[in-house]
């Protein structure tokens, strides 16, 4: 395994408590550049919490979420330790900070919605969200926006003139090419909310790469698809780590899938990190079999094995 | 029939004026789950600026082509009607967007009477006049009990409306915008996370509406010559239930809402009562409410298990 790839994501001592409850616990993990990273633990575990302090969705209570942004263009020029940068972005009130050949992130200074425009994080839902009246390729463009309004003084292109009918065939162009890489390039017209479940999920992924993220935080992606499906759907996400230069970050409860698929595993209950390692690290890890199975003590143990 | 074909006519430009006005109210409806009970009175704020500016361009400046003025107006007063309505969902909405849900209609409410006011205040309690203008008028029958007229005015205010909802409608259906908009309206949060500025969206959103209601308070000007800072109200109200009789999100149904509400008015107004009309248009809004409550265009909230 090549652990030796750059940080991508670093999440601090991240704590999101609401009211007495304490969703995540003062977490610290790594995801790198390149790789499939998955989250996973009993329900409850602040899985789902954490994606949201991620994209902006709840605002943590403490503790800092940093992200790299490698340039498109010069993947290779960017430094593979950037500590101390990050260490210096957080002295300052910067939300972020340009690097040779990239740029570093705190998301949890960041809106919402300049979290995807400009670091480049997206995600999917445990419960699908699509636009449900939209048809299937408007669910594309609308992930294009920001590249569709363009510079912020073209207002010829604002009102859909100019060089904005160029911008408008490439989001089209790019829409088009991820309907034909999850199968539904023959429902493009199609209202989204109409289509069968494992298409919506599909959607749902597509959607989230047409905004080319660097981040892709998939939310159980394969609940509620049947083997084939979640076969087909293995192979899409390693391809887009593979050829798309995408890294994941995947909460996922069908081990199958997670064995098949992750680089690293990241293991949470109530909010605290119990375990973080490959695959085959997590699957002979003590403190993840008790979580799974919820045994209780010692004493039971020892009549197990009497 | 005399009388029916004239009503037409009249229902149909009074109708356009509500269509125009209900738009902002569905779209903000839409968008943030508002009713912006301040949106008539920004209405009649606008006819206030149309009247001033009118009076400042044809007195003032002796602007001699009364259509020259009409058109400078129109564009300035959904300007200025804009900037207004820009500030005030800054100062009053935005900072609420996150509060309980009562909170920002409280808050119109509060702007809606703020403004009534500042317009009593600034301009006084009585009626305002602007000097007739467009009085031509064209005679479509002859000789009946009864001549049929189709002013000048009218066919302005048809004609006008329509060519603003056509390009409300492309920019709503063609532009980025518009799908952005679309977009807020059925998830805004998924919208955020797919990098759409839900906040400036909101707001282009509030800014189209009152260029709409500027455009309706222009034309009421025009059409009635008086305006008074309590006239935002009423036509507020109506505008209001031609919204939920379209179905509140729906465009085409404001637009026909606001049709079908200026005609039941007039119609009512012919053959029955002028004096109990506001009666008439306003138990629509009851009977929409109970029998087809998300009214004629409006989705049903259908959740798929």
């Amino acid at each position: 395994m090549a652990r030796d790839k750059a940080p991508l994501l670093i999440v601090d001592q991240l704590t999101m408590r609401f009211g007495g409850l304490c969703a995540v616990d003062a977490l610290d993990f790594t995801a790198r550049g390149g790789e499939i990273t998955a989250l996973i633990g009993p329900n409850g575990a602040g899985k789902t919490t954490l994606f949201n302090c991620v994209t902006g969705f709840y605002r943590s209570c403490a503790g800092r979420i940093a992200l790299a942004r490698p340039d498109p263009d010069s993947p290779g020029a960017f430094r593979a330790d950037w500590r101390e940068e990050l260490e210096e972005l957080t002295r300052s009130t910067r939300r972020s900070a340009r690097l040779e050949g990239g740029e570093i992130f705190l998301l949890e200074r960041m809106a919402d919605f300049e979290i995807v425009k400009r670091a480049g994080v997206a995600r999917t839902f445990q419960n699908i969200r699509l636009f449900r009246g939209m048809t299937v390729l408007e669910n594309l463009i609308v992930a294009q926006h920001n590249r569709l309004i363009g510079p912020a003084l073209d207002l010829a292109g604002r009102l859909g003139f100019g060089a904005y009918r160029a911008r408008e065939r490439a989001a089209i162009e790019t829409a088009r090419f991820w309907l034909d890489r999850v199968g539904l390039i023959d429902r493009a017209d199609e209202a989204a909310g109409a289509l069968p479940y494992g298409a919506q999920r599909r959607l749902e992924i597509a959607r989230a790469m047409a905004t080319a993220p660097t981040l892709l935080c998939l939310d159980e992606p394969a609940a509620g698809l049947n083997p084939r499906e979640s076969h087909e759907l293995t192979a899409l996400l390693l391809s887009l780590r593979d050829d798309h230069d995408v890294s994941i970050l995947i909460i996922e409860h069908d081990m199958s899938v997670v064995m098949a698929i992750s680089d690293h595993v990241v293991v949470l209950d109530h909010g605290v990190k119990i375990a973080d390692g490959t695959a085959r690290d997590i699957r002979q890890d003590e403190a993840v079999i008790k979580a799974y199975l919820g045994v209780a003590d010692e004493a039971d143990i020892a009549a197990m094995g009497a | 029939m005399e009388i029916f074909l004239q009503q037409l006519i009249n229902g149909v430009t009074l109708g356009s004026i509500y269509g125009l006005i209900a738009i902002g109210y569905t779209m903000v409806f839409g968008i943030i789950g508002m009713v912006n009970f301040a949106h008539g009175d920004v209405f009649m704020l606008s006819a206030f600026i149309a009247l001033i500016l009118f009076l400042a361009l044809t007195q003032l400046l002796g602007v001699a082509s009364v259509a020259f003025a009409f058109v400078i107006v129109l564009f300035a007063g959904m300007a200025l009607t804009s900037l207004w309505a820009f500030v005030i969902e800054r100062i009053a909405y935005r900072r609420l967007r996150g509060s309980f849900r009562l909170a920002p209609l409280i808050s119109a409410i509060g702007m809606s009477i703020f403004l009534s006011n500042l317009v009593y205040v600034l301009q006084g309690p009585r009626n305002k006049a602007l000097p007739p203008m467009f009085n031509d008028v064209l005679r479509l029958t002859d000789g009946g009990a009864y001549d049929v007229t189709l002013s000048v005015k009218q066919i302005m205010i048809v004609s006008v409306t329509a060519v603003l909802l056509a390009g409300f409608w492309f920019i709503v259906q063609k532009t980025s915008f518009g799908r952005a908009q679309r977009a807020c309206e059925q998830d805004g949060r998924m919208a955020a996370l797919l990098g759409v500025d839900v906040d400036r969206t909101i707001s282009l959103t509030f800014v189209i509406g009152a260029a709409l209601a500027a455009v309706a308070g222009v034309l009421y000007i025009v059409y009635y010559g008086v305006i008074n800072s309590g006239d935002g109200f009423v036509p507020g109200v109506k505008a209001f239930t031609a919204a939920v009789l379209g179905g509140v999100g729906s465009l085409p149904g404001a637009v026909l809402g606001g049709l079908l509400i200026g005609l039941v008015e007039t119609f009512w107004a012919a053959y029955f009562s002028s004096d109990y009309k506001d009666v008439a248009a306003f138990s629509i809004l009851v009977v929409t409410l109970i029998f087809m409550p998300s009214g004629l265009f409006g989705r049903p909230d259908v959740e798929k298990v």
